[in-house]
């Protein structure tokens, strides 16, 4: 279990993190003392968040004077750009439900996840898309009982 | 899409050359109609399975009977029925969907407590068979014999009795004009929240709370555990013929019954529907109303507990605005549970 | 307190009828599918198959709605297990062991086991409900804010911290999730945190909430991997390894009842009942165990104990609806309304004049537990391959299934974007090492602890020695600090051995 330290540095990216969520709690806290001071109000929500941020102080204390350990396995910079297209396509795929219409959202995002995972082969990604969202939508269609706005079916 | 509007100035001409009055009654005219020529889309602002949802399911193969097209029910919950008004005001005004809704009181609720930015008036009551009224009511192993009691007990000690209500709700606003009209201090009271019918029904046959005030008609599977004390009304009720009214109640005490109905529920189109398109209105009032009569419709629905009275746009509309104003009227009541 | 001739006509009226019968495999085959979607949930399938019943006689039309549900309990753990999504809330502690356990190449045993424990659960729950369905309609009824309250409590102590590399980011994280589950209007009516966005004052949409984290945030992960089963020798598909898992059940009786014993009285509360049940049981068998660091990291025994406590709760939940009436969740309001559509009106006076009836569907879920076993057994079966599919087509697939199941359960493009934020959180925290579970269950028991912890508080009048007046309030919280206290000792305990084994070394 004795890993040795070679050094220590700051964590920049975790550290990021925990701050936004810390920043995100402080402000949340404030927007409900905002409406009522009434512990109604706050019974639980105040406690909580004066946690989060007390955390954060250790938590962020930790990540500037992060050790740094050998034989640390991390992704490579592709790696990580891959990850990162596919939370991207993801994205993207989310906002064209309502713009552009289930059914071409869902198309356009089988086929780019589809390449970003590296498939490579014409026919499957000719194929596979347009079949699979014809399913889901089709299928969806009959089980769902709210409407969903659609551009070619 | 495109039909439909070319097709509007052309009827309008038609309506001018016949008047108002002569298309809503007579025949010919509908029979020149091409509405509907799709299917009718019955829009519930609330999920699958409960009261409206279950009346929207039960009247759309007999509304559809009557209009000839195919009758589908969607729901679009969420947000105290915000999202499915905010989804219904963003629909063309060609009369293809109509929703099924708990107009009252959830559409002034919806504006009062959570900044909604229609208004009451823009929406229009074809029929509201179902209305469900505030009961005050205790678990029987309470010992609480009667509404006097109660009253009693609160001016006597305020945190004497626990009551549960639902926030933001009718039942809120019957409830603190009851407690206004006696003089007991409300904020002093123990009031418990619950955020549905169910849960405030569940903790007052549960014992939980000692009261509760909340619509009568989710009790009556577990009547036999609660004793109603007082409901909210200037009539007898058939579900509980042996609870005391609250205008005898007020008479007594010596103030003036004053009441929002918990529930209206039924057929709700905008009144800019029905003031662009008076002849599909008329269309789908007709259809609604043969449906709402049809004995088939009645006794299927009397089965499933559902409402089939028939009231009218007149009658409906006077009820769903008179507790609106209500409501409006005791907004700040609602402000604080 | 079981009455033998209303027994007998029970049997004679299940006897006699193949109507009965001929419903009980399509039902669980319904609720199996429907419940295995991510998204639709046991209410809507069932909401879906009631319009059917209307033309079945009484009883048929009960045992299928009642088929649907007992499969449907099922159905949603085995997304939990093969790609950990919680089907529904109910299954978020299955994801805990079940999802590593697949990962290993376990995926065949933990089917297994989940469908065991699921079957025994319902069978347990049903036997529980055959003998004490009035006094434990009763006991359900009584569990008030105090009780909930103190239980959330206990559900929270015992998982806040869980998985993660540290105790401080495991609060940290469960703290996160507790604060999203107050966003919105709370029981009092007070509204916060929701920028303005009408459907965040319903609070953060749950389900989507939890795919989101649990489940899109792993696939992110594994976009550079190429199966979810990284040994290919391991990803075979065995009926006998199915079966095997199915005897681990057998083999640890203890999680298998306690479990059970937990979904019954918990699950059965109206609302969350289930949920937290699953949680708790969960919890409780970490707890105990001999060995809590080996949980989440592949434990059948965590399977065993969370899946047997969520299926066990639709016995509890039959009692409220057919001793009191009350519905319980979206699941018996549908099958009340489908008493109704017959005439019929749950509640005491049904209980006491159809005896028979009541006792019929009893022994006819008895029956489609045991059916389960069987039909499950082929609908795992054909389900498992999912561990066969390349990543590359599972990654969108399973996405875009999520996506359009967050959208199922809220109606509203809400579902979807919920699903979204917290899948980058879930991806962005599990990378740093924060326990993701630990804030799905921040968000579930956060909910449920503001709830009725300001219900307590109300029914005080803000005094906290009003509890005193709830002794089974009192009993939960001494209760969890007195094993709290045991636990700790113990730690301490091995920790200085180790410490003086090290320094002897």
């Amino acid at each position: 279990m004795q890993t040795a330290i070679l050094r220590r540095r700051i964590a920049w990216a975790p550290l990021a993190l925990v701050t936004a969520l810390a920043g995100i709690a402080l402000a949340y806290l404030l927007e409900a003392r905002g409406v009522s001071h009434d512990p109604q109000n706050l019974l639980l929500l105040q406690p909580t968040a004066w946690l989060v941020l007390g955390l954060w102080v250790f938590l962020a204390f930790g990540f500037l004077r992060m050790p740094v350990t050998e034989g640390e396995v991390r992704e490579t910079p592709a790696e990580v750009l891959r990850i990162l297209a596919m939370v991207g396509a993801f994205g993207l795929f989310i906002l064209g439900l309502e713009a552009v219409g289930y059914d071409l959202s869902i198309w356009g995002f089988t086929l780019v996840a589809l390449v970003i995972g590296g498939e490579r082969k014409p026919l499957p990604l000719l194929l596979f898309p347009p079949l699979f969202m014809l399913g889901v939508v089709h299928g969806f269609r009959l089980l769902v009982p709210y409407p969903f706005p659609t551009s070619l079916l | 899409m495109t039909d439909s509007i070319h097709a509007i100035p052309r009827r309008r001409a038609l309506l001018l050359a016949a008047g108002a009055g002569a298309a809503l009654a007579a025949p010919g005219i509908a029979r020149a109609q091409t509405f509907p020529e799709r299917p009718i889309t019955l829009l519930v602002p609330f999920a699958t399975g409960g009261y409206n949802d279950r009346l929207a399911r039960a009247m759309a193969p007999f509304v559809q009977k009557h209009i000839g097209q195919p009758v589908t029910v969607v729901n679009r919950p969420g947000g105290g029925t915000v999202l499915g008004n905010t989804f219904y005001m963003q629909q063309p005004d060609d009369g293809y969907m109509v929703m099924v809704h708990s107009a009252g009181p959830y559409i002034p609720l919806s504006i009062l407590t959570r900044n909604a930015r229609y208004k009451a008036d823009d929406f229009h009551m074809i029929n509201l068979p179902s209305r469900d009224l505030t009961l005050a009511a205790c678990a029987t192993s309470k010992g609480i014999n009667s509404i006097d009691e109660v009253v009693q007990r609160l001016k006597a000690d305020p945190r004497s009795l626990s009551i549960g209500v639902q926030p933001a709700s009718a039942d809120l606003i019957n409830m603190a004009l009851w407690m206004q009209a006696h003089g007991i201090d409300r904020s002093r009271v123990r009031v418990v929240t619950y955020d549905g019918g169910g849960p405030a029904r569940t903790a007052t046959a549960g014992g939980h709370v000692d009261v509760g005030f909340v619509g009568g008609e989710g009790f009556l599977p577990i009547k036999d555990r609660i004793k109603p004390l007082l409901l909210f009304s200037d009539e007898k009720s058939t579900d509980y013929p042996d609870a005391p009214l609250l205008t005898d109640h007020a008479r007594a005490a010596g103030f003036q019954p004053q009441s929002v109905d918990g529930s209206q529920r039924g057929f709700v189109v905008l009144k800019r529907f029905v003031a662009a398109q008076p002849e599909r209105y008329a269309i789908l009032l007709r259809a609604i109303e043969a449906a709402t009569k049809d004995p088939e419709c009645v006794s299927t629905l009397g089965n499933q507990q559902l409402a089939t009275t028939w009231y009218g746009p007149e009658a409906s509309n006077r009820a769903y605005l008179s507790s609106a104003a209500l409501m409006e009227r005791y907004a700040d009541l609602l402000k604080q549970a | 307190m079981i009455d033998f001739p209303a027994f007998g006509a029970a049997l004679n009226m299940l006897g006699g009828s193949l109507d009965a019968w001929i419903w009980v495999v399509p039902g669980l085959l319904i609720g199996l599918l429907f419940g295995a979607l991510p998204g639709i949930s046991v209410s809507m399938a069932m909401a879906l198959v009631l319009p059917a019943t209307l033309y079945m006689d009484f009883l048929p039309a009960i045992i299928f709605l009642t088929s649907v549900y007992t499969g449907a309990g099922f159905g949603g753990s085995i997304p939990a297990v093969l790609i950990n999504i919680p089907g529904t809330s109910s299954a978020v502690a299955t994801t805990f062991d079940g999802y590593p356990m697949a990962q290993k190449g376990l995926h065949n045993e933990a089917l297994g086991a989940a469908l065991v424990s699921s079957c025994i659960g319902v069978l347990i729950s049903y036997v529980i409900l055959f003998v004490l369905v009035q006094p434990l309609a009763e006991i359900v009824l009584r569990i008030g804010p105090y009780e909930m309250a103190a239980i959330g409590i206990w559900g929270l102590v015992l998982l806040g911290s869980i998985g993660g590399s540290s105790v401080t980011k495991g609060l940290f994280a469960a703290g996160i999730g507790v604060l999203c589950g107050t966003v919105g209007m709370n029981t009092a009516g007070y509204m916060r945190g929701d920028m303005g966005i009408p459907w965040l004052l319903d609070g953060v949409p749950t389900i989507p909430a939890m795919v989101g984290l649990l489940a899109a945030s792993q696939l992110f992960a594994l976009v550079n991997a190429k199966f979810i089963v990284a040994d290919e020798s391991k990803r075979t598909i065995s009926l006998r390894r199915i079966i095997a898992g199915g005897g681990l059940v057998l083999g640890s009786p203890v999680a298998l009842l306690r479990g059970s014993f937990i979904g019954v009285f918990i699950g059965a509360v109206p609302g969350v009942g289930s949920s937290i049940a699953n949680l708790i049981s969960y919890g409780e068998a970490r707890r105990v165990s001999p060995d809590p660091e080996s949980y989440g990291k592949g434990n059948p025994r965590g399977l065993i104990a969370a899946e047997s406590a969520n299926s066990s709760s639709e016995g509890g939940s039959m009692a409220t609806m057919l001793a009191l009436g009350i519905p319980g969740g979206g699941a018996t309001a549908i099958l009340l309304a489908s008493f109704a559509m017959h005439n019929v009106i749950g509640g005491p006076r049904f209980m006491e004049q159809n005896r028979d009836i009541v006792y019929a569907i009893i022994i006819s879920n008895f029956a489609q537990a045991l059916i389960l076993l069987l039909v499950g057994t082929a609908f795992v079966f054909v389900a498992s391959t999912v561990v066969r599919l390349p990543l590359r087509y599972l990654i969108p697939s399973v996405l875009v299934m999520s996506t359009m199941g967050a959208f199922a359960i809220e109606g509203s493009i809400a579902g979807p974007i919920t699903l979204f934020v917290f899948a980058v959180l879930g991806w962005l925290m599990s990378r740093y090492g924060f326990p993701v579970a630990a804030i799905v269950v921040g968000l579930l028991l956060g909910k449920l602890i503001e709830t009725e912890l300001l219900r307590a508080w109300q029914l005080a009048g803000g005094d906290p020695l009003y509890i005193l007046e709830h002794p089974v309030a009192v009993g939960i919280l001494v209760l969890m600090a007195v094993s709290l206290g045991l636990s700790l000792r113990r730690d301490i305990r091995r920790r200085r051995a180790l410490k003086a084994a090290s320094a002897v070394a």
